[in-house]
């Protein structure tokens, strides 16, 4: 008995078209929905703040998320003068609008953000943006800025009204940064509604042999805890951006401060407020698989049901049981495996094609699953194919505890003409 | 099915005739029930994107109702606007009329409104520094109200004063006294600083002169604006904005400073427009399946079909027993995937709320789901049933060669 004689009893009860339509429906499906739940998660795992192995996050604790709170730029010393910071950027995010959609506009210090970040240029110059901005290569795609371009920019917590920026630069990134328009620090306390004296929060680019972020939290945390209250202004490097902002005039600031060193991702706003969170992308994802595992399953239960009685026969006429699951197994694998391969180039194809898909924007951010799709061919394949093996083992030893074939054909066709 | 070549004798009974649509459904139904088995089988495979569908839509819309009531709960405060030409891509580059500001300042509920001129041009100190500023022509006095600003010194009151804003006169390191070179088009004009201002916008990387002067020095500009930013009072109104709206429908862009209700309101719709894209696949997977479905209705119930043909039912009613199996099997995947996703949403929000103990609550919308519900039995059946019709003209060709 070979594999070919198997799947031509499955052919001869049409049978096999209908499984192949259906896995390469679900795979698409599966691999659709992959594409687009990882690049969710992306967003809500992603180091939006910009904190990595050897960048340390300095913000508020108490904030909802670790862009909303608030710091005294006056900390800048304080963290400046820490052991093993080899440099300290001072950062305000300022969600906005841009031509009618929500963007997060970042305010820094273009000295010290270019120490923080790799940056590919990919349009411009991107190294002194002092009178204007830089622009991520997402937002620049999705509403076609180039270097020169005049952008208008509309916080929504700061009344400064339309703020017009010229963009000196496009950039690459590889990381969330790629969604953000980068523009001087005054900028983003503008946008945000901050007076000139405070930021959100600090990033500091640690040397990983000599501190970490625990003893960077523990020694802040001290120096906040035992601060006097005394009136204080921010000393700046010469020529440094920062020492063209007008000077603080509030009293200190790091009196109370409680501050959080890497604080949970840029997730937290959504998760807190909306219940978008990993887990809820997670659980979504399950609910996906086991709603197109429970049609995969019946599908291949359902191929295996129309050929019944051959199967049954071959049993009768003396088949073991374990060449008739081998012979099966293999071909509902390799349907599968072409399937899943199959479903997994439509999905590629249904991403590219259909506008909504190829990008969107989840809150601030533009998320691209076309660029995950490539995540979703190992579980195109290992779904179908898994589903196979278990359908196949269980379908088959169904099949062979109703072996009496003879009982079923005369039970099943008189029952039927009874009918009418 | 085992051939045969045993002979046959079929008496054609003249009473088995079906009188009507109820007989003949109650036929389909009675099939589809002796057949528990398979029926149950195919309920299962068309039932999961039913699930899916139905199940994203009440997430989907307990998310957004849950964004509406954070949005609505923001403080949303005094109304700002920006009005500037809509030819134009930003309002520092466009040019209205000077009217516009006179009529929109009129307009009732609109709590003050201020006209800008706005110049490129470039600033120079005694050291020859250089830099790009932007030179304004406005009403510095109501500037400073409206911004809250902090003016040091003085303000400009002449054609040869200005003031300059916070950062630009760190930059160009200008005190109040010191002269500053403007040059707005190959004009070169020095002036003295009068005063220096800090309003925490973008008037800090400005100079700042009055607009009255600002167009007797440049008087090709006279009676021509940038834009103009106004203000509507906290209790005004449809009625002020649909003025404004008047005012404005003929050739003006209005930007409204909206706070944060807005942008989360948008965050709502991001997913509501990826939920119907999501719901458009699911539909048409539905369908896909649905045709895989009718194949397995095919190769059971055309037995009763060939049967039913031999013994003198005419083809139509043949094809519509088999039909009518289809829509059954399809109503009750249907109620069944509605059922399914409800109860799906409420357990993913149990477990989301166990999880992370975010609470997120599904939203029953019956008229989102029972359009949803149609849109699938609509797709499901014409799947399955636009494949029984392609089907069915090779089954009847077969059967009458064989009843002959």
């Amino acid at each position: 008995m070979s594999l070919g004689q198997v799947s031509r009893i499955l052919r001869s009860k049409k049978a096999l078209v209908p499984l192949v339509v259906i896995l390469v429906a679900t795979s698409a499906a599966f691999s659709l929905s992959s594409s687009i739940l990882l690049s969710i998660y992306s967003v809500q795992s992603g180091a939006a703040l910009g904190q990595s192995q050897n960048i340390v996050v300095v913000s508020q604790r108490g904030s909802s998320t670790g862009f909303s709170g608030e710091l005294p730029l006056s900390l800048l010393g304080t963290l400046s003068g820490l052991g093993g910071v080899e440099a300290v950027s001072p950062e305000v995010f300022a969600p906005s609008v841009i031509l009618g959609g929500p963007v997060m506009v970042r305010g820094v210090d273009p000295t010290s953000f270019l120490q923080m970040q790799q940056l590919q240029t990919l349009d411009g110059k991107i190294n002194n943006f002092s009178s204007g901005a830089i622009v991520g290569k997402d937002l620049a795609a999705k509403y076609h800025i180039h270097a020169g371009s005049t952008v208008s920019v509309v916080g929504d917590l700061g009344s400064a009204g339309v703020v017009d920026l010229r963009v000196s630069g496009i950039f690459s990134s590889r990381t969330l940064l790629d969604s953000e328009l980068v523009a001087p620090l005054w900028v983003g306390q503008w946008l945000r509604g901050f007076a000139y004296n405070s930021v959100s929060l600090f990033r500091l680019k640690i040397d990983p042999t000599l501190t970490s972020a625990s003893l960077v939290a523990a020694t802040v945390s001290s120096i906040v805890h035992s601060a006097k209250n005394t009136t204080s202004t921010p000393t700046f490097l010469p020529g440094s951006l920062l020492s063209f902002l007008p000077s603080a005039s509030s009293t200190s600031d790091l009196q109370g401060l409680s501050v959080l060193v890497q604080p949970s991702s840029s997730g937290q706003f959504l998760s807190s407020e909306f219940g978008l969170s990993e887990d809820s992308v997670w659980l979504f994802s399950a609910l996906v698989f086991i709603a197109m595992s429970v049609a995969l399953f019946f599908s291949f239960q359902e191929s295996i049901e129309s050929a019944r009685r051959e199967f049954q026969t071959l049993r009768q006429i003396g088949m073991t049981l374990r060449a008739l699951v081998s012979k099966l197994l293999a071909v509902n694998l390799i349907l599968s495996a072409i399937a899943g391969l199959c479903g997994w180039v439509l999905s590629v194809l249904i991403l590219a094609v259909v506008p909504g898909l190829e990008s969107f924007q989840l809150a601030f951010y533009i998320v691209r699953p076309f660029s995950e799709s490539g995540l979703g061919l190992p579980i195109a394949l290992a779904v179908p194919v898994a589903e196979a093996t278990v359908a196949t083992f269980l379908l088959a030893l169904r099949l062979d505890r109703g072996r009496n074939a003879s009982r079923y054909w005369l039970w099943e066709s008189g029952g039927n003409n009874a009918a009418l | 099915m085992w051939r045969t070549r045993t002979q046959v004798k079929i008496t054609c009974n003249p009473t088995i005739r079906i009188q009507s649509i109820w007989q003949l459904f109650s036929l389909a139904l009675k099939l589809v029930l002796r057949r528990i088995d398979a029926s149950a089988i195919l309920v299962l495979m068309l039932a999961p994107t039913v699930v899916l569908l139905v199940g994203t839509s009440v997430v989907a819309g307990g998310f957004a109702t849950q964004a509406q009531t954070v949005a609505s709960l923001l403080p949303s405060g005094e109304q700002r606007f920006t009005a500037y030409s809509n030819s134009s891509s930003s309002p520092s580059a466009s040019v209205i009329d000077f009217t516009v500001y006179t009529r929109l300042r009129d307009v009732n509920g609109v709590q003050w409104a201020l006209p800008f001129l706005a110049l490129n041009g470039t600033a120079s100190n005694r050291a020859n520094d250089l830099t790009q500023v932007s030179i304004i022509g406005t009403n510095i006095t109501e500037l400073i109200s409206v911004k809250s600003a902090e003016l040091t010194g003085g303000l400009a009151n002449s054609s040869s004063e200005v003031d300059v804003g916070a950062i630009s006169a760190k930059v160009l390191a200008l005190g109040i006294g010191d002269n500053v070179t403007l040059n707005v088009a190959g004009e070169e004009r020095t002036f003295r600083v009068a005063g220096i201002v800090n309003s925490s916008s973008q008037y800090d990387v400005a100079v700042l002169l009055p607009l009255e002067y600002a167009w007797q020095i440049w008087p090709r500009y006279t009676g021509t604006l940038s834009y103009v930013e106004f203000s509507l009072s906290p209790g005004g109104t449809q009625e002020s904005l649909g003025s404004i709206r008047t005012l404005t429908s003929g050739g003006l862009y209005t930007v409204s400073e909206q706070g944060l209700a807005p942008t989360i309101s948008s965050f709502a719709n991001q997913v509501s427009g990826l939920i119907g894209v999501w719901t458009a696949v699911l539909l048409v997977l539905s369908a896909v399946i649905a045709v895989s479905a009718s194949f397995r209705i095919l190769s059971v119930a055309g037995e009763e079909f060939r049967v039913s043909r031999v013994i003198g039912a005419k083809t139509s009613t043949a094809k519509s027993l088999v039909f009518y199996e289809l829509l059954i099997v399809s109503a009750v995947s249907v109620t069944a995937g509605i059922g399914g996703g409800v109860v799906a949403a409420d357990i993913f929000s149990a477990f989301l709320r166990a999880l992370s103990g975010v609470g997120l609550t599904p939203l029953v919308d019956p008229m989102r789901v029972g359009l949803l519900a149609l849109a699938s039995l609509c797709f499901i059946i014409g799947g399955g049933g636009g494949t029984l019709f392609l089907i069915f003209g090779r089954a009847s060709k077969n059967l009458i060669s064989y009843s002959s």
